[in-house]
């Protein structure tokens, strides 16, 4: 009698087990495998939140955010600033911009769009965790809504990055804002854009819906699905079955099999994002700056990122990819030369050669990297010591500046030099930016004329200048620049891949 | 049984307890500050010093363990992931069934395949099906699952076009996870059946019941399977177990919302509620299949079942000579 309680109590378990696992899914759920009425589109991490002023505006998050919510202007493809909420500006004088809110722009609630709201949205940002640094340059004393389609924007003095910022930042709806806050906006985010959010099932997929009364180029499906595929591989796969139509960020050992499949479309463009080997510029053997062009000398830029990157990305030249406004054209990088490398070294006092560490986190591709380093310096009695630390620890160490030598990206989220140069490398920058905690008067006086001049010109022969001045200085090793890559099905067309993660699908059809 | 079982439960308490506050000082400890995770690398000192104070981090490690353990006891409230400002609980029964249901198929798969083929290969020793047995069972404990997913993957999504590459959101999403995990552990289930299965056959009682004419299927089956089976328990229950973990890379390729990959995800973000919660829960699933299996020898085995009425027997009768 007992055997057999036993017994049932097992099978009752190994049941329920089986049952609490068997989830019905919620009516009207999409089962997502493609059909024309659905892209699905694969994404590699689900996002932190869907409120980007204070919930979060990591890549993963903003690649679901920018299907949502639209900003007063973008940056295109062409590196030109594009009106999007905003229909046209101007510079009335150094320190004011009128901007014309575009007319007949509805929210996903009906409520129609305007000046009022794009005020609202730029004072919210002032207390927003990711926003208070797009909005700090203006003036809100001044700044003031002239019509219900004009925004008057006052700054605190003559900024050249005002219109940089605003292409990050998402606008609100004033009204539904005051009526459910963040919290609610976080949970059912309402935005103008192309998609209105339906569903997220966390750490699985997020549903959107095509927005009927968007203003510009309405999807031609009805839903939308992001699926997170975190394995690449997977990623890759999928599209290649016809289980996604499009997977975004392809690494480089599936872009060159996929390019080779009939009914798969491989895009790439050059990101707004690099990796380089930092050097610790304020303490040790890398306050010379010999030593540090030494260095560049005699490395094999091209062997290492075509060795760790194969096809993907290109070998940079300086610190900023060409993907920007504002790229110098003319940058010469550093080629191998062991003879100069050498010279450099007896410069530097390092005849004899020396011992450094260089400092990495333990993705496979930095460790790459690391190993290839350590096998070329060998060759000019460079002793390499290569340190991994898994990367919550590793960031730690490189903000406290307590490593030599170390390997790193930079991403910025729009195409204007400032952001790709100023708090990388202006004096006193925040550690987490400036990494290699870098000083050069020169340097700040070209970046403060980028960021404090309105007239392009002005901006833009800064900027070379800098370029330049940041080669020869050698900060860091200027290594790879990214570049964005997807995958498509041969059936979608109209799909474009960006230099950031602020892609656009509703410009998709299927053939 | 009552007893016994209730007595066990009890004693998951301390355990649970214990493993708790190990996870709780580890991750105290570790490098890497989980507020600079939460606000990123722009925040201020003065935002890190603000949310350290709100999220109790500046107090003692006892003083947050003891806040820790009474929000679970009196609310059942295990904390807000740092990561996505959701409850944790909430999080994880969300993935549970996910991995509940990876987990009971696959361990179905490899009991069907581990013990079929285990008996098989004991009962025609040394047979080309003992040696082939043996190959595959060496293959399939040493094939990585992530490999072996990748790759069936190719074959049926790709290749053959018949089932889904990811996902799971029908009952054909599930036939490759499911092979993936059950392939793994129905080698290491094999082995041990067989290992065990040629122990008992080798047994006097064995003998003496094909003596008496019983048939082979018989004797194998009722006999020789149900003491074999003792050991082999362990070992499904210790891959139940470790498999209502979550099975992370399994989880990962396949794309499946599990408690293994967001219980890795937590930790490489210093997530540390999320984290916490994760260990608890597995602990506590563990103990739960540790009760399940000892449940099950009650059942198999009769020498312990004997060995408890025997101990009550002594009981009732001293307690009989004092009451008299």
């Amino acid at each position: 009698m007992k055997r057999n309680l036993a017994l049932t109590l097992v099978f009752i378990l190994m049941i329920s087990l089986v049952l609490t696992a068997c989830q019905k899914e919620g009516e009207g759920a999409v089962t997502p495998t493609p059909t024309k009425d659905t892209l699905t589109v694969a994404i590699k991490a689900d996002p932190r939140s869907l409120e980007p002023h204070n919930g979060s505006n990591d890549a993963d998050s903003t690649r679901v955010q920018n299907q949502i919510y639209e900003t007063l202007v973008v940056l295109n493809v062409d590196k030109q600033m594009e009106g999007s909420l905003a229909k046209s500006w101007e510079y009335t004088d150094d320190t004011t911009l009128v901007m014309k809110i575009r007319e007949n722009v509805k929210f996903h609630n009906g409520e129609s769009f305007d000046a009022n709201d794009a005020l609202f949205s730029l004072k919210n940002a002032v207390t927003g965790k990711y926003t208070s640094q797009l909005v700090d340059d203006i003036d809100f004393d001044n700044t003031k809504v002239v019509d219900s389609n004009t925004l008057q924007i006052k700054t605190n003095k003559p900024t050249g990055i005002l219109l940089a910022k605003l292409c990050s930042l998402y606008m609100y709806d004033e009204q539904t804002f005051n009526e459910v806050g963040e919290e609610g906006l976080a949970s059912r985010p309402i935005g103008t854009g192309p998609f209105m959010f339906k569903e997220w099932y966390r750490g699985d997929r997020i549903e959107l819906e095509a927005f009927q009364d968007y203003w510009a180029t309405k999807p031609s499906f009805k839903k939308l699905v992001m699926r997170v595929i975190s394995e690449p591989s997977s990623r890759a796969i999928e599209v290649e079955s016809g289980g996604v139509d499009i997977a975004v960020d392809i690494v480089a050992s599936d872009l060159d099999l996929l390019a080779t499949k009939d009914n798969v479309k491989v895009l790439r463009t050059p990101s707004w994002g690099n990796v380089f080997i930092g050097f610790n510029c304020k303490e040790g053997p890398f306050t010379n700056k010999a030593l540090r062009q030494a260095i560049n000398y005699a490395l094999d830029r091209e062997a290492i990122v075509k060795g760790v990157y194969g096809n993907s990305g290109k070998l940079a030249a300086g610190p900023m990819p060409e993907s920007f406004w504002g790229y110098n054209p003319d940058l010469k990088g550093y080629s191998r030369n062991i003879e100069k490398a050498k010279e450099l070294l007896t410069q530097a006092g390092y005849s004899d050669g020396l011992t450094i560490t260089l400092t990495t986190s333990d993705s496979q591709e930095r460790v790459d990297i690391a190993e290839m380093v350590q096998n070329q310096l060998g060759q000019v009695d460079i002793t390499v010591k290569v340190e991994t630390l898994e990367n919550a620890t590793y960031l730690d160490r490189i903000v406290a500046g307590t490593v030599e030598m170390y390997i790193l990206g930079w991403t910025c989220n729009t195409g204007d030099p400032h952001f790709a140069l100023f708090d990388p490398f202006y004096t006193g920058g925040a550690t987490w930016a400036n990494t290699a905690q870098y000083s050069n008067s020169e340097v700040d006086r070209l970046l403060d004329i980028g960021r404090n001049t309105v007239d392009e010109n002005t901006r833009l022969d800064a900027y070379y200048e800098v370029q330049e001045l940041l080669v020869d200085e050698a900060p860091w090793v200027f290594l790879q620049n990214s570049e964005y890559t997807a995958a498509t099905t041969s059936a979608v067309k109209g799909f474009v891949v960006m230099p950031s993660v602020r892609v656009s699908f509703n410009t998709v059809t299927f053939q | 049984m009552y007893k016994y079982i209730l007595k066990r439960l009890l004693q998951m308490i301390p355990v649970l307890l214990g493993v708790t506050f190990i996870v709780f000082t580890l991750m105290y400890f570790a490098p890497g500050d989980p507020v600079k995770m939460i606000l990123g690398e722009t925040a201020t000192v003065e935002d890190v010093e603000k949310l350290t104070e709100e999220l109790g981090l500046n107090d003692p490690l006892l003083v947050q363990f003891a806040n820790y353990v009474k929000g679970i006891v009196t609310r059942f409230d295990f904390g807000r992931s740092y990561v996505t400002k959701q409850p944790v609980v909430d999080e994880i029964l969300n993935r549970f069934p996910n991995t509940a249901l990876l987990a009971a198929l696959g361990v179905l798969v490899s009991v069907v395949i581990g013990i079929t083929s285990g008996v098989i290969a004991a009962t025609r020793q040394y047979s080309i099906f003992d040696n082939i047995g043996t190959a595959v069972s060496l293959v399939g404990v040493s094939m990585p699952s992530f490999w072996l997913g990748l790759m069936l993957m190719v074959l049926f999504a790709i290749k053959l076009g018949i089932l889904p590459a990811s996902g799971s959101y029908g009952w054909q999403y599930w036939i490759l996870p499911v092979i993936t995990v059950g392939t793994n552990g129905a080698a290491s289930i094999m082995r041990m059946t067989r290992s065990s299965m040629l122990e008992v056959v080798r047994m006097d009682y064995i003998r003496t019941a094909r003596a008496k004419g019983q048939s082979e299927r018989l004797v194998i089956l009722r006999h020789a399977l149900k003491n074999a089976l003792i050991p082999v328990i362990t070992v499904i229950g210790i891959q139940f177990g470790n498999l209502l973990g979550g099975s992370v890379l399994t989880e990962t390729v396949f794309s499946i919302p599990g408690l293994g990959k967001y219980g890795i995800d937590a930790i490489r973000q210093r997530d540390v509620p999320a984290v916490q919660a994760s260990v608890l829960f597995l602990a506590l699933t563990f103990s739960l299949v540790d009760l399940l299996v000892d449940i099950l020898y009650s059942y198999l085995d009769p020498r312990i079942q004997s060995q408890y009425r025997m101990r009550r027997q002594k009981r009732q009768e001293k307690g009989g000579a004092v009451d008299g």
